[in-house]
């Protein structure tokens, strides 16, 4: 049958704690949101600071008259320092090498940087440009990318860098051990179910992010707004914020600060493997524990099962108590009951198999005042009638007297066997002598024999070993098939003395085999023998032998259903020098 | 004068009845239902035999402490308790309460009577020197029949009277197996198999009690018992089944 152990039960139990992760997911997730809000606001408000810096300072965006030839140019110049930076993966980005070089991060577009053959740019608009780019310069802030526009989408200048400059000093340093195992085991799985964000990214300022970006236009017409919008790669997600710089009450450019989204991403990322990390280790260790509780709990109750299988032998004998667990819950509580049943149980048992006895024992007043009368009685001269009756009655007192000494002997034998008088022999000579004798008793009835000749030796009472087997031989002569022999073998068995005696005859009722050897249960037919009483005592006694011998008793039908073979095992020493 | 009896069993009937039996054979009985009874008379005058249930009425072991007082007053009463109860017998030896015999309640009468007459030829004849014809000997064993008195390398050997009729049956005819029916019969006594085994076992008890080397009663297995000849006695310490 299929069946689930408690561990298993358990495990299933526990499962529902795996929701846990799932909110722990989503609080995250919200804490994305929230910080990913909170950069906006920060963006636009890096914006508005930077537009403050330029409010009403119209010379420094006055431009000159816009040649389509130049924009065009510029923003190839542009397309191609933003490719430029971004292959090169350098913080700073100088467009003009002349120029940008002394400013660093900061970089400005410059319409100098014409090709030599564009004529030369009047000298004030550079001027005021390069002043733009050295305002933004100052403000720039890491991993932003500013830059200033008109609102004929010229772009005016342009600081920072969307990527991040190395950070010399998170130079790798020696990972500890746990950080490695956690490389080697679990980097595997988050690189499967997450996407760190990387710095390798196309950060080529578009030109339709300048010309058709929602918030620079609505910066232009005079509202702060902020876009996402992700790289051409798709491999970041570029968050910008525009304001607008007023001159008077008139927009005239509008600022532009972008930042990547990374840094949210690798913290929510970097919060995940957390997360991760420390439900799976909660997990294991709780599962560790479980297995550990459970296996104890389970281990507990199989050792009282075997306890209580085992205090109870196939016949329903209380071999020995369960003891009781000392244990204070519930498991120690049901150890406690079956040691209170079994102990209950033996107790009856005990009641049962001294009822003979006691009966002998209340019997025996009332049996002597019957044959102290009889006694007297025949002392008169009654007449020969009379004389019948008395003697009919003085049978009958005999037959209750035999009866009444077998249920002693029982009893008589019990006693003998809890003064526990035991000595070393071998069975071979009180087998051997026994049968003998039962050679002279049971005159006419044939027996055969079959001994080892290996020495045997055997821990207990030879007398008692005698009357068990006169017990066991009776048995057999009472139900042998007649001039068929009664066959006595001993033999070793493994480490047993085995004594079989054998006879012809009917078979065992199959049913109430094992009972035989209980007290008084006899399976002869009624009516069988009145003159001798049976009260299914003598294969008691050779039970309790055996067991006084630390072997069993048991009996069985021949193979071929002739007869019946009950045996002794006798647990034998080891063969002696 | 006829010898005085005394009878204590609490059990009407039974007293009655062995009572009149007594009675019959000429003995003069005085019988008692309880221990105080009993001992307030013994008191005023002491029997010349006892017969004592061990369980008086109320106290099941009664019998034992009269036995004691008894034996306080006389050292040579003759004792015999008669108990209901089998395993009684290994509490008198055990306590070694000085009766003469013990038997259970179901022995027959002309059983008893057979011992209260042996018992009496004892204590009279306890005195007069033995007639060399009434005593068997055989090897270091003596057996005194008339004074029913057992003795081994001339020391005194405590037996019962049951216990003496059983070492007689089995010396009697040194070597042969007497089987326990044959015991039961010599000894006077209808008792089960292990009584027998118990009684044979007390007697070697007390045999070794005197000597130490003591195996002169064999067991056969399966057949009963049997006087082991002095000869074969040199031969001992070979296990018997070789």
């Amino acid at each position: 049958m299929f069946s689930i152990g408690l561990r298993a039960k358990l495990f299933v139990a526990v499962l529902p704690l795996f929701a846990i992760p799932i909110v722990g997911l989503g609080y995250v997730r919200e804490m994305e949101a929230l910080l990913k809000e909170q950069q906006e606001q920060n963006l636009i408000a890096a914006a508005r600071t930077i537009a403050t810096a330029l409010h009403d300072r119209p010379s420094l965006l006055s431009l000159r008259p816009e040649d389509p030839l130049l924009k065009r140019e510029r923003q190839e110049a542009i397309t191609i320092f933003t490719a430029d930076a971004g292959a090169a993966s350098t913080g700073a980005s100088v467009v003009d090498p002349a120029a940008g070089a002394a400013s660093g991060a900061a970089a400005v577009v410059n319409p100098v940087t014409r090709p030599a053959t564009m004529p030369p740019p009047e000298p004030e608009a550079p001027r005021a440009t390069d002043e733009v780019s050295r305002i933004i310069a100052g403000l720039n802030r890491t991993k932003s990318r500013i830059w200033v526009i008109d609102k004929k989408h010229q772009l005016l200048a342009l600081a920072g860098s969307l990527k991040a400059s190395p950070d010399p000093a998170a130079a790798p340093a020696t990972p500890s051990y746990w950080e490695r195992a956690e490389d080697l085991l679990l980097r595997p799985l988050y690189a499967r179910l997450l996407t760190l964000p990387t710095e390798d990214f196309d950060d080529a300022l578009p030109e339709d992010a300048i010309t058709n970006g929602a918030e620079v236009e609505r910066a232009l017409s005079g509202i702060p707004a902020a876009r996402r919008r992700a790289t051409p790669d798709n491999r970041a997600v570029i968050l910008s914020a525009a304001h607008p710089i007023w001159a008077d009450s008139d927009v005239v450019a509008a600022v532009v600060v972008e930042e990547t989204t990374n840094a949210v991403q690798s913290f929510t990322t970097r919060t995940l493997e957390k997360l991760i990390t420390g439900t799976l280790l909660t997990f294991l260790l709780a599962s560790i524990v479980l297995l550990v509780f459970a296996s104890r709990i389970a281990g507990r109750v199989s050792r009282l099962r075997n306890e209580a299988e085992a205090a109870i032998d196939a016949n329903g004998r209380v071999r020995k108590i369960v003891a009781g667990s000392r244990s204070g819950d519930e498991i120690g509580d049901l150890s406690r009951s079956f040691s209170q049943l079994l102990e209950r149980l033996a107790q009856y048992h005990d009641y049962l198999e001294q009822l003979g006895s006691r009966l002998s024992h209340e019997f025996r007043t009332p049996i002597t005042v019957v044959r102290s009368s009889l006694d007297n009685l025949k002392m008169h001269n009654l007449p020969p009638d009379a004389a019948v009756y008395v003697q009919r009655a003085e049978q009958g007192v005999s037959r209750l007297s035999a009866m009444l000494a077998r249920m002693s002997e029982a009893r008589r034998i019990e006693a003998a066997l809890r003064e526990g008088e035991r000595s070393t022999y071998d069975p071979r000579e009180v087998v051997a002598g026994s049968v003998e004798g039962y050679k002279a008793v049971y005159a006419g009835v044939p027996f055969e024999t079959r001994f080892t000749g290996e020495a045997l030796q055997v821990q207990g009472s030879p007398e008692l070993l005698a009357q068990a087997l006169d017990k066991l031989v009776a048995n057999a002569v009472s139900f042998a098939a007649p001039d068929t022999p009664i066959t006595v073998i001993l033999q070793r068995e493994g480490n047993d003395a085995l004594i079989e005696v054998e006879n012809t005859g009917p078979r065992l009722p199959g049913v109430h085999a094992d009972r035989l050897f209980d007290s008084m249960v006899s399976l002869r037919e009624a009516g069988d023998d009145p003159a001798e009483p049976h009260l299914g005592l003598g294969l008691f006694i050779v039970r309790l032998v055996a067991e006084f011998h630390g072997g069993a008793a048991s009996g069985r039908n021949r193979l071929d259903g002739s007869g019946v073979v009950m045996s002794l095992r006798l647990p034998a020493k080891s063969n002696p020098a | 004068m006829a010898k005085r009896i005394a009878l204590i069993e609490d059990d009407p009937a039974i007293r009655a009845n062995y009572a009149d039996a007594i009675k019959k054979h000429g003995y003069e009985v005085a019988t008692y239902a309880s221990r105080p009874e009993a001992s307030n008379a013994f008191k005023l005058r002491l029997p010349e035999l006892a017969l004592i249930d061990i369980g008086l009425g109320s106290e099941p072991e009664g019998g034992f402490t009269l036995c004691r007082e008894l034996r306080a007053l006389s050292a040579n009463l003759p004792i015999i308790f008669l108990t209901a109860r089998d395993s009684d017998f290994d509490i008198v030896s055990g306590l070694r309460l000085g009766a003469d015999d013990y038997l259970t309640k179901d022995v027959s009468l002309p059983h008893l009577l057979a011992r209260i007459a042996a018992l009496f030829r004892r204590a009279e004849l306890a005195a007069t020197p033995a007639a060399a014809e009434e005593i068997i000997e055989r090897g270091e064993l003596k057996l005194d029949m008339k004074r029913f008195l057992a003795t081994w390398n001339d020391r005194i050997v405590d037996l019962t009277l049951t216990e003496f009729w059983m070492v007689h049956a089995l010396a009697k005819f040194p070597g042969h197996v007497k089987n326990r029916d044959q015991l039961m019969g010599d000894a006077k006594i209808v008792v089960d198999d292990g009584t027998i085994t118990s009684h044979i076992k007390r007697i070697r008890k007390k045999f070794i009690a005197v000597d130490a080397t003591f195996d002169a009663v064999d067991t056969v297995y399966g057949m009963g018992y049997r006087w082991r000849e002095q000869t074969a006695q040199g031969q001992a310490s070979a296990p018997s089944a070789a």
